[in-house]
């Protein structure tokens, strides 16, 4: 199922590269079209953040309240949720259309010739013998052998990795000595924590606005939340490591342009309370 | 095949759920999407029972109402 997903992007994907001619510059586009896709999602959950933030927190204190009584717990959320005609939360289907869409880029990123270029598997298979008889296979991510090593010979198989001198078919974690492998990650997590200071921040000031629960409960929640939104980031960088840097682009750009975002929807929402 | 699919939405709501949740993703409805597909799984068994529970997954999303929506017997 993934693989149909990724087929679908790559689509997208190469229909831009066969633009611009470049893969980064192609990863960059592909990815601001993704957001504008996205956009109606993210100003519905910006319009309703306050109400979220209300909700968890009555949520909170009734799951504490009850904690030793599953049926009274039961019967107070539904009574929460019967007296809250909206609910403002995101819901399942966005969780499900976000992993899938992680994970078909992945694949996308890691397998460009089938998915992007939709080069015949019958061809990638006899230049992946040809490279392992050779003895210079990457086995990983086989695909990036082949562009590299066949690539200048065969312009089926070409693809142009070279983003501003980076080359975005290495992988960090097998280019150690290489600095330049670090510069996409780093900046990838140093946007990371931008984008979750400002989210904070406005859940801090939504969190006043919203004056329910006691103070220790929400230390708690602050607590756990803060240790979580370093986990986050942890976990990215370790796959951005071991995945060809497309990856870690595609991230970085979907980083900025979330910062971007935020930023303008923050502030016309200020100015729509204003007025 | 009804109890593995049982045990998976078990494990699913213990560990993968609280994953979702930490990432701002909530189920919107009580009970939850999960719950929701578990109950009509024991109902009608596991095809109807799936595919009710995709229909609420598919209603479960940032443009519907949420809320309390039990399962109809």
């Amino acid at each position: 199922m993934l693989a149909f997903f990724a087929n679908i992007f790559g689509y997208l994907l190469n229909f831009l590269y066969e633009i611009v001619k470049n893969y980064g510059m192609a990863i960059i586009l592909f990815t601001l079209i993704v957001k504008i896709a996205m956009l109606p999602i993210s100003i519905k959950q910006q319009k309703t953040m306050k109400k979220t933030a209300k909700i968890q927190e009555k949520m909170r204190i009734i799951q504490d309240k009850y904690k030793n009584d599953p049926q009274k717990l039961n019967q107070e959320t539904i009574e929460l949720y019967k007296n809250e005609k909206m609910n403002p939360f995101s819901g399942c289907l966005s969780g499900i259309v976000q992993i899938i869409l992680i994970l078909s880029v992945f694949y996308l990123v890691k397998s460009p010739l089938t998915y992007m270029r939709k080069v015949d598997p019958v061809i990638i298979e006899q230049y992946t013998n040809e490279i392992k008889q050779e003895g210079n296979i990457n086995n990983a991510y086989p695909e990036m052998s082949i562009i590299n090593l066949k690539g200048t010979s065969d312009e089926n198989v070409y693809v142009d990795m070279n983003f501003l001198g980076l080359d975005l078919s290495s992988v960090p974690s097998q280019n150690l000595q290489d600095w330049r492998v670090y510069i996409i990650p780093a900046l990838y997590v140093l946007t990371s924590f931008v984008s979750m200071k400002i989210t904070t921040s406005m859940q801090t000031t939504n969190n006043q606005n919203a004056d329910t629960g006691n103070s220790n409960e929400l230390e708690a929640v602050a607590q756990a939340n803060k240790s979580m939104m370093y986990l986050m980031p942890i976990m990215s960088v370790s796959i951005a490591t071991i995945a060809p840097l497309g990856l870690a682009l595609y991230w970085l750009i979907s980083n900025l342009l979330m910062i971007v975002e935020r930023l303008i929807l923050n502030r016309v929402q200020k100015e729509e309370e204003e007025n | 095949m009804k109890k593995v699919i049982l045990k998976f939405i078990e494990l699913y709501k213990k560990f993968i759920s609280p994953i979702f949740h930490n990432f701002g993703f909530d189920c919107k409805y009580y009970p939850t999407c999960s719950e929701y597909t578990k109950q009509a799984i024991e109902e009608y068994g596991v095809i109807k029972g799936c595919i009710k529970g995709m229909g609420r997954i598919i209603r479960c999303n940032p443009f519907s109402k949420g809320g309390y929506d039990p399962l109809k017997k």
